[in-house]
This record gives structure tokens, sequence and C-alpha cells, in this order.
């Protein structure tokens, strides 16, 4: 898996790439990056999921903890997903509910 | 007695380590695709099994027992048979269960599988059967 920073589309949100698959052992890593974001102040969070092909329970986990913090601190993680099988991973657990989820980062972006 | 009897078994056998997760779900995926499964059913398997994989090296305890995936196959279902040593624990009730953290591998491997077994074997260990019907 690889996570990459992209500061370079906004200076009003923070994005984070994700390449590949997100489970167990690799989410720590999606994690430092959500608590990085969080920790700058960003008031918008965009975790592009776009190329990654697995996620698994841990991943899905990581995401809720870092929505809950970000809304208590005022602020909003969304999401960008383009497989239907990571999209039915949302749905199958409720969580498509505690997140905006776009198609592209540029429609995340629009629409805050 | 063994009660899948003369079913083949395709297996996998890796140390319980979760740096291992990978290689488990490639195995799924090829033999997913060799049983005709589309890709949707491909993908609930390998969640289902890296679910239960997980779950088994967590419960572990940094002990070196391997970690066996055994993929059977039938006329009318496909079977994964995730066994470990390890005594079969709630993943994350100890931390209160907060469902948003850990715990949620066996409420998706029930929702994604046809029919989810588990099985704490005689002289320790546990076995998972996860099965899809065609």
């Amino acid at each position: 898996m690889k996570v990459l920073i992209n500061n370079t589309l906004t200076q009003d949100a923070f994005v984070i790439e994700v390449d590949g698959e997100v489970d167990v052992y690799t989410a720590p890593r999606l994690k430092e990056a959500l608590s990085e974001g969080l920790e700058l102040r960003h008031r918008t969070l965009v975790v592009d999921l776009t190329k990654v092909d697995f996620l698994d329970s841990t991943a899905l986990g990581v995401l809720v903890g870092a929505q809950r913090t970000a809304r208590e601190d005022g602020a909003e993680v969304h999401l960008v997903v383009g497989s239907p099988y990571i999209e039915k991973m949302f749905k199958i657990t409720g969580f498509d509910t505690l997140f905006l989820i776009h198609k592209s980062v540029d429609g995340a972006l629009g629409a805050t | 007695m063994n009660l899948d009897g003369q079913s083949q078994c395709r297996r996998l056998t890796v140390s319980p380590d979760p740096a291992r997760l990978t290689e488990i779900r490639r195995f799924v995926e090829d033999v997913g695709q060799e049983f005709g499964l589309d890709g949707e059913r491909v993908f609930d398997l390998k969640v289902a099994v890296s679910e239960a994989c997980a779950n088994a090296v967590e419960h572990s305890g940094g002990q070196h027992h391997p970690l066996e995936v055994c993929a059977r196959f039938y006329d009318d279902r496909l079977v994964f048979e995730i066994s470990d040593g390890g005594d079969f624990r709630l993943p994350g009730a100890r931390r209160n269960a907060r469902r948003d953290d850990r715990g949620l591998g066996l409420p998706l491997m029930v929702a994604l599988m046809d029919e989810v077994r588990i099985a704490k074997m005689r002289g320790g260990g546990t076995t998972v059967h996860l099965s899809l019907y065609l």
C-alpha cells in the first residue's frame, strides 16, 4: 500500500491518496496520514480510495475514527470511491451514512 | 469422523503474521477465479477470509501455530476453512467492543458469506468455515 499526501491541489483541503490494499497490517499508515491532517487543523480531509483494491474492517475503523475526531473539531472527512466493491463495504456496514462519498477528488473539493 | 469426506483441499499454510494476509488474499483470488466466481463474489470471499485470518493472527497471542487456509470445492458450493492453534475470542470484546474500531470482522463475514461456522477443535485451536453456494 502507498499513502501519498497531495497538497498541490488546493490549500483548503488535505488530500490523501491511497494506493493498493488497506488492511490490519497497512492501515496504521493511513491513520498516521489522517492524524497529520487533523493536527494541521484542516477543515476538509479528502481520502482518495480510487486506487484501493482491498479494504478490511480495520481500515473502515480507521476512517470512522478519523471522522469522529474530525467532527469534534468542526472538520469533515470526505471519501472518493471508484470501485463498487469498496462502496459496498461502506453500505453493508452502514458507514455510508457517516461520509459524503464522491466519484472524484474534484467532486469532493467542489462539495466543500 | 471427517464430515468433509472425500473433497480435495487446496491448502496454504503461513505463519500467523499480518504481513502474510496479502499472500492469503492472492490465494483466495486464484481459487475463486478457478471456481468461476464473478468479480464481486471473489472480492467478498477475499474480505471474509482475510477477516477470519486477521482474527486468527490476533488471537494467536504471539505463538507460532501456523495458520492454515484450505479451500474445498463441492458441486454446489465453495468452502474455505481457516484453522489456527488459538482459542476463538470475540475480537475487540476486551475493549468494550467499539464497533468502529475492531470487532467488525465477524459481522462482515456473516454479511458477505452464505454460511459461517466456527468450530472449536478438541485439543485446542479454532476452525472457521466460510461457504459460498452457487
